[in-house]
């Protein structure tokens, strides 16, 4: 495995992965914080070119122009990991089985493409940091798994923070309310957020089913 | 006849497909209104919504989190925006809940809060029994 995820200079690094022309091409005007390393239509491309980058942004849906047989979804993200990437999954879809079957086989993040450039660049940073970035969402099925009796490790302020953030409670807000720093709350929804990636990666998926309530994913398909 | 709270909460959300809604309402599957308070809190929490997308600005995400606590035997619906937020002195005028969605809740007995922050965004939250 070669690693690809080492930034000499300090700048971060981001390479593309989508079959849609505009996100390529409108990411490349768009990035102003991080450096493009890349740009590809698959991930195939992506893989014989191998560009040195700390992130790689990737589609799971890379057959909306009709090509057939290509690499995507499940096996897209366990290539580009597989490859020494960190990957930020970029993509609309928002089903809860969806997300957490990303995490669970080795992104280190996923990023909705309808939130706001500057949320994007916030959570390209954080991957290249080695940090695990998780929707509102999976905040909230890491809530829900906490109930349940699992991510038993986690300490009374970290759920504090995890019953908060489930919420949409600012970090700021957080901080202030509980007497914290707000790089203590952001440190303590770090060691949440890649608590429960551990937690995902550890569990099968009948066992997500039973204790989540999730139903079984239809996008994971691994093509090609 | 009874309604669950998530399904409420989904029902309410289906006129705002424009606000980026995020619902989180898994920890309230237990908890089922009577068909009138069940009526209020969608009335009501169609009205936050509706200030959501007047005042909260183009780039707000919304959270509506449900959450039930069987120790106290309370439900809870919190309501949070991440838009401009305002000044709890300063509030723009129709904020908040009207005096009909308002008072809808107090005769089912759901109290109401609201809490903004200029910059960080607005909550609101409700809360009732539910023993079980």
């Amino acid at each position: 495995m070669t690693d690809n995820t080492v930034s000499p200079h300090g700048a971060v690094r981001a390479a593309v992965v989508d079959d849609d022309t505009v996100i390529r091409d409108g990411l490349a005007l768009l990035l102003t914080s991080v450096q493009l390393a890349g740009t590809f239509s698959d991930v195939e491309g992506l893989l014989a070119e191998s560009p040195p980058a700390d992130v790689i942004l990737l589609d799971l849906h890379l057959t909306g122009t009709g090509r057939v047989g290509i690499i995507q979804g499940s096996a897209g993200i366990k290539a580009a990991a597989a490859a020494g990437y960190r990957v930020l999954v970029y993509m609309n879809e928002r089903r809860l089985h969806v997300l957490a079957r990303c995490i669970a086989i080795g992104a280190s993040g996923i990023s909705h493409k309808a939130e706001p450039v500057a949320a994007l660049e916030d959570a390209i940073r954080s991957v290249a940091q080695g940090k695990i970035v998780i929707t509102p969402a999976l905040v909230g099925l890491a809530e829900l798994a906490a109930r349940r009796g699992d991510l038993r490790d986690l300490s009374p302020r970290q759920r504090q923070v995890l019953h908060a953030r489930a919420r949409g409670e600012h970090v700021r807000s957080i901080a202030d309310r509980l007497y914290l720093s707000s790089r203590t709350v952001e440190d303590y929804q770090n060691k949440i957020n890649q608590r429960f990636a551990d937690f995902l990666q550890t569990r099968s998926w009948t066992d997500l089913e039973r204790h989540l309530g999730i139903g079984p994913g239809d996008v994971h398909e691994d093509a090609g | 006849m009874r309604h669950e709270l998530p399904d409420i909460v989904h029902t309410a959300m289906e006129g705002f497909t424009d606000l980026p809604i995020e619902p989180i309402v898994r920890l309230a599957d237990e908890v089922r209104l009577e068909a009138d308070t069940a009526e209020a809190v969608s009335a009501a929490t169609i009205t936050v919504l509706h200030n959501v997308r007047r005042h909260a600005g183009p780039a707000a995400s919304v959270i509506l989190h449900a959450d039930y606590d069987a120790a106290e035997m309370e439900w809870e619906l919190t309501i949070r925006d991440d838009g401009v937020g305002f000044e709890p002195s300063s509030t723009p005028p129709g904020y908040g809940l009207s005096q009909i969605a308002g008072k809808a809740l107090e005769e089912h007995h759901v109290s109401s809060h609201l809490h903004s922050e200029r910059g960080i965004g607005t909550t609101v939250t409700f809360r009732g029994r539910y023993p079980r």
